[in-house]
């Protein structure tokens, strides 16, 4: 296992590189001057001159490139044209709200999406599992930011259960924080716990379906024995994966989820760089991001590995 | 296969089809969106930039959908947005459709440049998809062309994923060994026998991505990367109404209802072809 693990990070290294290349090479895409779209076309040639010369492009590609790479490894990512501070603190300052969303957004994934799927595959064909089947396919076709201010006008604007929008850091105030997180943490979880209701049902029903739980109920045991100590733990297998493809729409949906509800995190983060154009930010945030997603998916594909013995390392 | 057999055959697969009342529902539901965005414009007195003489009020039979913060009609704007949103998740389902089938079938047919062109997708697949797509829209610009090239790029590996694994699974059956025997060009045994065999898996996964294009442009708009007002999109509407929701609900309610309905509908018509497209319930239509 270990040694399938430390072969699966190997692997890794040279996607990484290509991933990086891209993240960096992307902002080349750009036409025309990059230094008329920060500066504008009104700079003096002194501002020119010295972006030219704080931002290395003077330097050759492949030379701007390896210095943003190995200044990368070291925790280094460049200054923001527009924060006045460095990308690698505008990241440090930003993760911890959408680590909260995320985490929160998962909690709630789970806790509806699993015991949806599980009785709906135990009621197979009754009202339930089609009333369970038909929330599913709604939250799968609701866009994060509709269901977002559809629950800022009813809990926040009509009730007044919770604020609008905004973050307050939970180590100022927990209380606070934790009701400015519910509303955003529900958006971005209820419509994955559809994804994960759906592929619980499926997974459950295709084990309900085989010979070692006939053989379980053949031989007397209790059914909810059946259900809890042997279908449940093998169906939960591949719900793993899922729970890793969660994770990455997460991180994509709090994009839409940290703007609607004003959070300032990475989307946020992310999202008014693209729009200022802010592009050491933009690339910074892209590979820090990717390099995390990267890494989720092996913890993923190792945990499925450790957890199913049937999966060959070879 | 004689002509009959074709016949009965497709008879069988309509049948099929018809019978699903998921794709029913759903195609019913986005016939009659598709052709309200379309002839829907035409006949409203507005256009969909016009200032008209109040604004942010609420629905009324002048305005169906009520007013913007600009006395825009939101009703003319939801359907041209709507078009816009149709549009541009068909014009990515062809792009990624198109582009992975050739991706897929290339590296299903010709293993050498299997490794390579995988790990192609596999580093585009590392990215969240939002992220890369807002990425290509800050390095080409943000045009509705590009919208399409980004979303489309963004799910091209997920669709050669897929074709290539049928055509893995197609290129060893015996008939396929057959016609290599015969002497047959690679280029016809491609299409008379290996694409006709992974159209339904391409089907089912070219309306997810159609569901997938919608609801990423309208994230992209409501987000201000996307389409650019004043051109009317789902998405930027929105956007426009988060500032205002207290005053003027409607301007959420019915653009984001549509939204709802339309990928509802594309959805329904997804589990629908699935379930009907299943080799397994094909061998049992066969065997019927």
């Amino acid at each position: 296992m270990i040694q399938y693990a430390f072969r699966r990070l190997l692997a890794l290294v040279p996607m990484w590189i290509v991933v990086s290349l891209i993240t960096f090479s992307i902002m080349y895409l750009i036409p025309g001057d990059p230094l008329v779209s920060i500066l504008g076309p009104s700079a003096s040639p002194e501002a020119r001159a010295r972006m030219i010369k704080s931002m290395h492009l003077d330097d050759p590609f492949w030379v701007r490139y390896w210095k943003w790479l190995s200044g990368a490894m070291h925790g280094d990512l460049g200054e923001s044209i527009f924060l006045g501070r460095s990308v690698s603190q505008a990241i440090v300052e930003r993760l911890p709200v959408t680590l909260y969303l995320g985490i929160g957004a998962l909690i709630v994934a789970l806790v509806l999406g699993l015991p949806a799927g599980i009785t709906s595959a135990l009621k197979r064909n009754s009202a339930i599992d089609t009333a369970v089947m038909a929330l599913a396919l709604a939250g799968l076709s609701t866009p994060e930011f509709l269901l977002g201010l559809v629950l800022i006008y009813v809990f926040a604007v009509g009730l007044g259960w919770f604020p609008v929008g905004g973050y307050v850091p939970l180590t100022q105030n927990l209380l606070e924080g934790l009701r400015r997180l519910v509303m955003p943490c529900f958006t971005l979880g209820v419509i994955w716990a559809a994804l994960v209701a759906r592929m619980t049902r499926a997974a459950m029903l295709d084990v309900l379906e085989t010979d070692y739980i006939r053989t379980a109920r053949a031989k007397g045991l209790a059914e909810r024995s059946v259900i809890w100590r042997h279908a449940l733990r093998v169906a939960l297998i591949p719900v793993t994966t899922v729970i890793g493809f969660v994770v990455l729409l997460i991180v994509s949906g709090a994009f839409i989820t940290e703007i609607v509800f004003s959070l300032p995190g990475m989307g946020n983060l992310v999202v008014n760089s693209v729009l200022k154009r802010d592009y050491p930010v933009v690339q910074g945030a892209m590979l820090f991001i990717t390099t995390g997603t990267l890494l989720i998916n092996l913890l993923i594909d190792l945990l499925y590995a450790y957890l199913d013995p049937r999966i060959k390392y070879d | 296969m004689t002509k009959k057999n074709t016949d009965d055959t497709r008879r069988i697969w309509l049948r099929a089809i018809l019978r699903q009342r998921g794709i029913v529902l759903g195609g019913t539901i986005l016939v009659v969106i598709a052709l309200a965005a379309l002839i829907g414009p035409v006949f409203s007195p507005y256009s969909p930039n016009e200032l008209t003489s109040g604004f942010l009020q609420a629905p009324s039979k002048v305005h169906w959908f009520g007013t913007d913060n600009f006395g825009r009609d939101v009703f003319v704007r939801s359907l041209l947005g709507t078009r816009m949103s149709l549009a541009i998740g068909l014009a990515t389902t062809i792009f990624s459709s198109i582009l992975g089938t050739v991706i897929g079938l290339t590296a299903g047919l010709f293993r050498r440049s299997d490794y390579l062109l995988m790990g192609v997708m596999d580093v585009i697949m590392a990215f969240p998809a939002l992220l890369l797509a807002m990425a290509v829209l800050a390095a080409m610009g943000r045009t509705v062309a590009n919208v399409i090239v980004a979303l489309g790029l963004v799910y091209t590996p997920r669709t050669a994923r897929i074709v290539r694994a049928s055509t893995l699974s197609v290129r060893e059956e015996t008939y396929i060994e057959a016609a290599r025997a015969l002497g047959l060009p690679w280029w016809r045994i491609l299409l008379r026998h290996v694409l006709p065999n992974v159209f339904a898996p391409l089907i089912v996964q070219g309306t997810f991505v159609f569901a997938y294009g919608v609801l990423a442009e309208a994230g992209l708009s409501f987000i201000g990367v996307g389409i650019q007002p004043p051109t009317p999109s789902l998405g930027n509407i929105l956007g426009d109404a988060r500032a205002i929701i207290r005053e003027a609900p409607w301007m959420t309610f019915f653009p984001g209802g549509i939204i709802f309905a339309m990928v509802m509908a594309i959805n329904l018509m997804g589990d629908g072809l699935r379930e009907t497209l299943d080799p397994r319930l094909r061998r049992m239509f066969k065997g019927g």
